[in-house]
């Protein structure tokens, strides 16, 4: 409730407004939804979990399943990977991890955007606050992940170093490059279910299809297209970390978090333009 | 009067165009987002499906004035809130809001239910936009005002309803907004907690505008200084004579008359009330009376069994459903032995007078056995009939009487 609320406010048919404006109101939204968003964060991992026997398990599951796959199968020899440098256990659980954690931010924004309608749909309140609470949410479980990650890891032959807790900023960068595409896909995916099916659908094909549980191969085309996909930076950048396996220069990942910050910048102004014309679909 | 206070309201020529079919909804959704981000207008007027949910609304709010907001279900009173709140945007015309608003829309709007009514007022309060400090300072006061102080860390799935109105209405009376809109808040709620909130209203309405939508005229009446009637989204009527605007939304209501339901004892066939010496004058097909000439009302009833002492009863209704008067057959001299199955009995009453307040009136008959030993209904009319009083002395009460006055010192 503070003062520069207090000034006039006009609601006009027109829906563009310029960018410097729909810019400003993005940013006042952040500072003024910023204490909003955390509690809601807050109020719904309490929520969450009541009525769930395992609770904080099933957000640290789905990736430790995964690479127990690729673990299992490269063990029995079924299939074969090339060498990667450490050991495979400890390669598949981090990039199982990493892809887990992309995954989850891409779905992030559009599911809490749908989750708060309701509420959209009668009050009045910053809409960042549902960004932020995304952010913190995101945070919370991969530093869960972190956690178990590393406790796995120093079963297997690596040595802990200090080196390690880089693993967190990466984790970090992994969050705002997932979580800026899901912000540019969120107002129609909020609008249309389709598009969360069509993302669930084409994510595991995504994940095959990005150096997760191999690794690179310089020389093959896929490879060359590898260096351009958003995760490989920071999944590579993982494993240096761990097992000192070359990486590509840290340019990458500078001018990934740039091209992130600006689609995340995009996509919470289109939220801007895109909420009134959803609520008012949304029915109460 | 002081001088004129500031305008905090200012809507002119809204519209708001709603789609019928969702897909069709949905697709139209998309492509204006698609036109928001290009930079194109929206289309204007309406494409397939398409219809005005609000059309053509004008109206302006001053500080320390109220706006009632009445007219039927779907009328578009919610839409017209959400755009005054800032949730849609209108599709035509202008809203300007002056100062902090606050809505007291869906009480309890995000509540938790397994977290406890402790947690729920700092959620809700950080969701009405005030910090954690400002509910520290407040929170006895919230917990008072909602009288939950045993529930308040018990989880909100346990509250009834009404508590949860309750709780939800102490955290959103801790704003001091401006404006303030209420959308039909207080229907749940016990008689001491809806009484309590209208206090704080009126505290409320002293400093701000307030916009309430409601169906209960009571509540309109007693808040009110202006009165805004939407009828299938357009303005119907715009005026502080709030009593006219309660009389035209009543008078929307069913007065088809003609139309009784019958059961197997006995059915009734007429009603009619009209002042005996004059034309009569109809309004809105209801008959307009003179109240203070005499009146005649004529009931017609077909007998389908045999009746002993049949007792009849003319109950008065007044614009908010109150039964306010009642006239009935019980005396000795009133009364028929028996009706006959199978004939039509014609009721006469005449009064000298119905000194009825100006507004609209609706009467409901009932007819029952009244023998020694047994009283039975057999049949029981609501609002058989409406009609209008025109009477230039009028209050809020229904019965105006016209006494004679002698003043002595």
């Amino acid at each position: 409730m503070s003062e520069s609320e207090s000034k006039i406010k006009i609601y006009l048919p027109s829906n563009h407004d310029s960018a410097l404006s729909l810019f400003k109101s993005v940013f006042q939204g952040f500072r003024k939804g910023h204490d909003l968003g955390f509690r809601l964060f807050k109020r719904d991992l309490k929520a969450s979990f009541e009525g769930s026997l395992f609770g904080y398990f099933w957000i640290i599951f789905p990736p430790l399943a995964s690479a127990a796959v690729w673990i299992m199968l490269n063990q029995q020899r079924l299939i074969k990977v090339t060498d990667t440098g450490m050991s495979y256990i400890a390669f598949a659980l981090l990039g199982t991890t990493f892809w887990s954690i992309f995954s989850e931010s891409i779905n992030k924004p559009t599911q809490r955007y749908k989750s708060a309608m309701s509420m959209m749909v009668k009050l009045n309140f910053p809409r960042e606050a549902i960004a932020i609470s995304s952010l913190y949410d995101l945070t919370f479980n991969a530093i869960l992940k972190l956690i178990v990650l590393t406790c796995l890891l120093s079963f297997t032959d690596e040595i802990f170093s200090v080196k390690w807790l880089l693993l967190i900023p990466l984790c970090l960068g992994v969050i705002v490059v997932g979580i800026s595409f899901g912000l540019l896909i969120s107002p129609f995916g909020i609008l249309f279910s389709d598009i969360t099916r069509i993302i669930n659908l084409a994510l595991p094909f995504l994940m095959y299809l990005s150096p997760i549980v191999y690794a690179i191969q310089p020389d093959s085309l896929l490879g060359k297209f590898q260096y351009l996909n958003p995760i490989t930076p920071w999944v590579e950048h993982a494993r240096w970390c761990i097992g000192n396996l070359t990486h590509h220069g840290q340019s990458m990942l500078i001018i990934w978090l740039v091209i992130s910050f600006l689609l995340s910048l995009t996509g919470l102004m289109m939220l801007k333009v895109a909420l009134p014309i959803i609520v008012e679909r949304s029915g109460s | 009067m002081a001088e004129e206070r500031e305008i905090l309201v200012k809507v002119e020529g809204v519209s708001k165009k709603f789609c019928k079919n969702l897909k069709r909804s949905l697709i139209y959704g998309g492509g204006d987002i698609l036109k928001g981000f290009v930079g194109k207008e929206k289309t204007k007027g309406l494409r397939k499906d398409e219809f005005w949910a609000i059309n053509n609304i004008n109206f302006e709010l001053r500080r320390g004035e109220c706006l009632g907001l009445i007219g039927h279900n779907g009328a578009g009173k919610s839409t017209l809130l959400k755009m005054l709140n800032g949730l849609i945007r209108p599709d035509e015309g202008k809203i300007e809001m002056r100062g902090k608003v606050g809505a007291l829309i869906e009480l309890g709007a995000g509540f938790s239910p397994i977290l406890t009514g402790r947690e729920n007022i700092y959620n809700n309060g950080a969701v009405l936009g005030f910090s954690k400090e400002e509910i520290d300072l407040k929170f006895d006061e919230i917990v008072a005002f909602a009288e939950l102080k045993d529930f308040i860390d018990t989880p909100v799935q346990n509250y009834s309803s009404g508590m949860k109105i309750r709780l939800g209405f102490a955290i959103a009376a801790q704003m001091e907004p401006d404006i303030l809109l209420i959308d039909e808040v207080l229907a749940v709620g016990d008689m001491g907690f809806v009484l309590k909130c209208f206090n704080h209203m009126d505290k409320l309405l002293r400093k701000s505008a307030i916009i309430l939508v409601s169906h209960s005229m009571p509540q309109v009446v007693r808040m009110a200084t202006d009165l805004l009637v939407i009828e299938k989204g357009k303005q119907q009527f715009y005026s502080k004579e709030i009593g006219d605007g309660v009389n035209l939304y009543y008078s929307k209501f069913g007065s088809d008359i003609g139309n009784f339901e019958t059961n197997d004892k006995a059915e009734l066939i007429q009603v009619e009330i009209k002042n005996i010496h004059k034309e009569v004058v109809k309004i809105n097909g209801k008959v307009l009376l003179d109240p203070y000439q005499p009146v005649e009302v004529k009931v017609i009833i077909n007998a389908k069994i045999n009746i002993d002492n049949p007792a009849i009863y003319l109950i008065f209704y007044d614009k908010e459903q109150r039964s306010f008067a009642e006239v009935n057959n019980y005396s000795e001299s009133d009364c028929i032995e028996s009706l006959e199955k199978g004939k039509n009995y014609e009721f006469l009453a005449t009064f000298d007078s119905l000194q009825f307040s100006r507004g609209a009136y609706s009467l409901s008959i009932a007819l029952g056995e009244n023998s020694p030993g047994k009283r039975e209904a057999i049949f029981r009319i609501q609002s058989a009939l409406f009609f209008q009083v025109d009477n230039h002395h009028h209050g809020w009460a229904p019965i105006q009487f016209l006494p004679k006055w002698e003043v002595r010192s």
